[in-house]
């Protein structure tokens, strides 16, 4: 839930990354941060084990500067997609006003995509939101694997499987090289903050 | 009711600063199509969302979780068991030599201030035991010890603080922790010989079972421990003897002077 | 990093936290890894916790203000304990790569607790460590 702070006219807002474990939630932020530092200029936070694992979240924060009169501040996170971390996944989206699903191209991983997805489903419930409301943006990462020969599965599959019923706007990404990985940003950004208006109309 | 005008202002507004802060972005692969360009989100009503929060700085009292609530307000400026206080408090947070030195020191320098009044000396030398015994067993005094030490603590200040109290209602308390401190030494004593039993039994089972390896003595085992307790046992017996007769003797004056007291009647 | 544990040390790190831990009191003890993952879990027979997430939250809660603490140029804190009305809970680093908590009711005063986790956390070490150099 955006966080609008009348007195100085600030609005927080937080984005979440969900998905399956090593499918590339990181790999966003830390793309994200490693290009943009300059222009970001704050530091990314991260709790993970000494596998690199993440253990609880990362955390990016950076502001967009004054949109209508408002500051935005944007704070990225990312969920430990690992299955026996539920209880962290959904303390960390305890007030989240939009998602990106990263899902993994992998072949071998279209069953977690779509039990993780079921997952994040049941995690906003209990927050009483709705998967088919929250402003959500689709990911299909790791395209960068075909030129290595690895068996991904084909959009169409990803979109039955994932974005049927949702229909969200969705990219096909590399975190590691960066493709599409700011286009995802700025739509969820864009999704989000367009919402987050509408509500406080 | 959605101002359509106003969205796609607003739209174009955020689009153009995200380009400015971020630029094309992307890493060039080409690719970059979107594959649905809907923003899919059709219902508008949601009612969860508590817009308009206002952000006055709101300043929460913290609770003194510290402060005795019967001492509260009725302390005077020079209360003199204001460091005993800060003591007893440092060790029910982390217990150190630095602090049950210290704790023992006041002690020692109140039972001077205090040497005209025997009640408040019994509660002084009751502290005093508890405090030596934690010092000596450490981690392996009984858990309630602690307890007791706060409880005999606690009605020390009700005491001191309390000047309409009589001497009566003083002693009801003052006996009602010495009961508490009677139990305690029971159950110690009760720890203690199960332990000792447990220890037998576990060099019996040592010397049935294993002749020839001799086993590392595992840590903390407390045979070396065992003269420090009973000289801490001692020094806890003596200061029960010791309010006990104290206890006799006032209570045989209180009985004399009533008896008189009745007779003038 | 990976380790392994055999019967014969499971059974010697309980030992001690009986000994140590559950028969002075404390209601639950379980030692994880820095990942969540329960080497070991132990309780008075009470109460029942989901010690699967506990498990996580902790290793997740301990990371989280490690990484607090650098932030505020701390190498790391001495003390992570949560006080609540009934229930309290406290947390203590083994190593690098082990943490030990312990949940425990108002009967047991803090000071005492971190003696008693104190000692068993000495003596935990000498089985822990051996396996860090594997």
């Amino acid at each position: 839930m955006a966080f609008v702070n009348l007195k100085n006219k600030e609005i927080q807002v937080k984005i979440v990354y969900y998905g399956p474990g090593r499918g590339g939630k990181t790999t966003n932020l830390e793309y994200i941060y490693k290009k943009f530092r300059k222009r970001i200029n704050t530091e990314m936070v991260t709790v993970k084990t000494h596998g690199d694992r993440t253990l609880f979240f990362d955390f990016l924060p950076f502001d967009i500067g004054v949109i209508n009169g408002y500051d935005v501040k944007i704070q990225l996170y990312t969920v430990p997609g690992q299955v026996k971390y539920n209880a962290t996944r959904r303390l960390v989206l305890r007030g989240v006003d939009g998602i990106v699903f990263v899902a993994d191209a992998m072949a071998v991983r279209r069953e977690k995509n779509i039990l993780s997805l079921k997952n994040l489903q049941d995690n906003l419930a209990n927050y009483k939101k709705s998967i088919f409301k929250i402003p959500c943006v689709m990911q299909y990462n790791k395209v960068d694997l075909l030129e290595q020969g690895i068996p991904l599965l084909r959009v169409e599959t990803l979109e039955k499987d994932l974005n049927g019923q949702l229909k969200r706007p969705s990219f096909r990404a590399s975190a590691l090289n960066g493709t599409n990985v700011v286009m995802t940003l700025k739509k969820i950004i864009s999704m989000t903050v367009a919402s987050i208006k509408r509500d406080l109309k | 009711m959605v101002d359509t005008n106003k969205d796609d202002k607003l739209d174009s507004e955020i689009a153009k600063r995200l380009d400015d802060l971020f630029g094309e972005g992307d890493a060039s692969s080409g690719e970059t199509s979107a594959m649905k360009a809907n923003d899919a989100t059709t219902d508008e009503n949601k009612s969860q969302n508590q817009p308009g929060q206002t952000a006055d700085d709101e300043i929460f009292e913290l609770e003194d979780v510290a402060s005795n609530k019967t001492g509260e307000g009725r302390r005077p400026a020079d209360y003199p068991l204001a460091e005993l206080k800060n003591m007893v408090l440092s060790i029910d947070w982390e217990i150190t030599d630095e602090v049950l030195a210290g704790f023992l020191s006041q002690i020692d320098g109140l039972k001077n201030t205090y040497k005209k009044e025997k009640i408040i000396l019994m509660f002084l030398q009751l502290l005093g035991s508890l405090g030596e015994y934690i010092k000596t067993n450490r981690g392996n005094a009984h858990p309630k010890t602690f307890k007791i030490l706060n409880s005999v603590f606690a009605r020390l200040e009700d005491v001191v603080l309390s000047h309409g109290m009589s001497e009566l209602e003083k002693k009801k308390i003052l006996r009602t922790e010495m009961n508490k401190y009677k139990q305690l030494r029971k159950q110690v004593s009760k720890k203690k010989a199960t332990a000792v039993g447990r220890r037998q039994a576990k060099l019996l089972q040592k010397d049935e079972t294993d002749v020839s390896a001799p086993k590392k003595q595992k840590a903390g085992m407390p045979s070396d421990k065992v003269p420090a307790t009973a000289k801490s046992h001692d020094s806890l017996a003596e200061a029960i003897e010791e309010l006990k007769q104290f206890i006799h003797s006032e209570l045989s004056a209180l009985r004399q002077e009533l008896k008189i007291f009745h007779k003038s009647k | 990093m990976s380790y392994t544990l055999g019967q014969k040390q499971l059974d010697s790190i309980e030992d001690i936290l009986n000994q140590d831990l559950i028969d002075n009191g404390v209601r639950c003890v379980f030692l994880i890894d820095m990942a969540g993952n329960i080497i070991t879990n132990l309780d008075n027979g009470e109460k029942q916790h989901d010690i699967y997430s506990l498990a996580a939250l902790a290793a997740g809660n301990f990371g989280a203000v490690s990484a607090m603490a650098k932030i505020i140029g701390e190498n790391e804190f001495s003390l992570l304990f949560h006080k609540g009305k009934k229930e309290n809970i406290h947390f203590n680093k083994i190593t690098t790569e082990f943490l030990l908590i312990t949940i425990f009711g108002n009967d047991i005063s803090l000071g005492f607790l971190r003696l008693k986790v104190a000692d068993s956390v000495e003596q935990l070490k000498t089985i822990l460590e051996p396996l860090l150099s594997l």
